[in-house]
């Protein structure tokens, strides 16, 4: 796969997944009804001194949000709409964390979109090449490799930060104290209100009956949080730790109650780059080889 | 692209270290500091929480899901409590509340007398004792003391 059609399967990628986990749902048109008393902004609205979008206004904004995605996911005129998409849902996830709430599972889509957004994602695979339209192209893959880069680095960080959270503000503690099993313990009073799923399995209550295996996870998150930046630099790293994460993440929502669906948009980033299709086909055509008869 | 994209790297790393180094977020930007907190055993564990008293006096649970949207129950208590002055939390409890009450009526059902914030404390090794004991109830771990109560 070349560069160009490697960016243009992340874009159809990660719009998809973002439309689908996040941007359809109606949690951010809902910020419009807020009380003014919690506003505590964030970021760029930090500038403004209280609520600046009612209900019907955000709601507006949100749905040409949502507007946006189809042109970017089949790349028609990107160029366009991909700034478009970019800034719509900037303001929007950023009005939402104005009131005092922060989640951090927007923060990382939001800022994944500026690289792809402002990228020549459309080249390939799309509306705009088929039609000529996405004028003359560039003569070597390197913008479309710093934007893949930019993609992976947007992810990396985010887990690089976290790792390092930790490590400042518990250090040594944060593995060898009772931390973890601190926070399995409390997420089923916190989040009694949402997760159904993860209240049923309890896995955070079983956990924490073993406090030592408890601190084994603690180093273990610590330590693929932090190394997770190596998957810029090696796919052999990346086999391993993009997984890994996602794996700890999933294990996240079935004891920390955290739903970090909406990540599997930044998952998709790697998928053009660590499944090779070439590799895929050959592998399924020798199956079905040896599993006929002789 | 290739230098714009040389811009748009400099502005995550840039912006991102600074999150990370300076403990802040700053949208789009942050540390991720979710559960980096430690925890140390010894020390007495609290925590603070929000209830309702309807027209009889009793204390109920806030359905915050339902009639508060789109806060829950921990996003709410978080909303309330970032900022911790009396002042500040007793006008969110308040304008909260009459949310609270505008939807309740418009289910028609009984609104809220007031709010009560309290702070709940417990001895850590006791909790992690007894909390795996499925039939034991948390109230009987805790001891409370009302912050705050705040009417319509």
């Amino acid at each position: 796969m070349s560069s160009s059609q490697k960016l243009a399967a992340t874009r159809i990628l990660f719009f998809s997944l973002l439309f689908i986990l996040t941007a359809k749902q109606r949690y951010f048109e809902l910020w419009g009804s807020v009380p003014a008393e919690f506003w505590f902004p964030n970021g760029l609205t930090s500038f403004a001194s209280g609520p600046f979008l009612d209900h019907e206004q955000l709601s507006l904004l949100t749905h040409l949000w949502r507007f946006s995605f189809l042109p970017v996911i089949l790349g028609w005129k990107f160029r366009i709409f991909g700034p478009l998409n970019f800034f719509t849902g900037f303001i929007v996830v950023n009005y939402a964390h104005s009131f005092g709430y922060q989640t951090h599972t927007y923060m990382p889509l939001v800022l994944a979109s500026l690289p792809i957004c402002f990228s020549r994602a459309s080249d390939s695979w799309s509306l705009d090449s088929r039609r000529g339209s996405s004028g003359e192209l560039p003569q070597n893959q390197k913008g479309y490799n710093l934007a893949l880069f930019n993609l992976k680095l947007v992810f990396c960080l985010v887990f690089f930060a976290a790792g390092t959270s930790k490590i400042i503000n518990g250090g040594w503690n944060w593995v060898a104290g009772e931390t973890l099993r601190n926070y399995f313990i409390n997420s089923s009073r916190i989040y009694f209100d949402v997760h159904p799923l993860a209240h049923f399995v309890k896995l955070n209550l079983i956990l924490a009956q073993w406090p030592i295996l408890c601190k084994l996870l603690a180093m273990l998150a610590i330590g693929i949080e932090v190394l997770s930046p190596l998957s810029l630099f090696h796919k052999r790293f990346a086999r391993f730790l993009i997984p890994a994460l996602l794996i700890m993440q999933v294990v996240i929502y079935f004891t920390i109650y955290v739903n970090f669906s909406s990540y599997l948009a930044l998952y998709a980033i790697w998928i053009p780059e660590l499944i090779s299709i070439t590799r895929l086909k050959s592998r399924v055509s020798k199956m079905m080889h040896l599993a006929q008869p002789t | 692209m290739f230098r714009f994209q040389e811009l748009i790297t400099f502005i995550i790393v840039s912006g991102s270290l600074l999150a990370i180094f300076s403990g802040r977020d700053s949208f789009p930007f942050s540390n991720y500091p979710m559960y980096s907190k430690i925890f140390e055993p010894g020390k007495e564990f609290k925590f603070r929480r929000i209830v309702g008293v309807n027209l009889s006096s009793q204390e109920v649970r806030l359905e915050v899901r339902k009639y508060l949207p789109p806060f829950w129950s921990s996003s709410f208590h978080e909303a309330v409590l970032v900022d911790r002055s009396p002042a500040k939390v007793a006008q969110k409890l308040k304008s909260a509340l009459k949310v609270y009450n505008k939807n309740l009526r418009a289910q028609g059902i009984s609104p809220l007398k007031s709010v009560r914030l309290y702070e709940f404390k417990t001895d850590w090794e006791l909790l992690s004792s007894r909390i795996l004991q499925p039939s034991l109830s948390l109230d009987e771990l805790y001891s409370r003391q009302m912050v705050l109560e705040v009417a319509e």
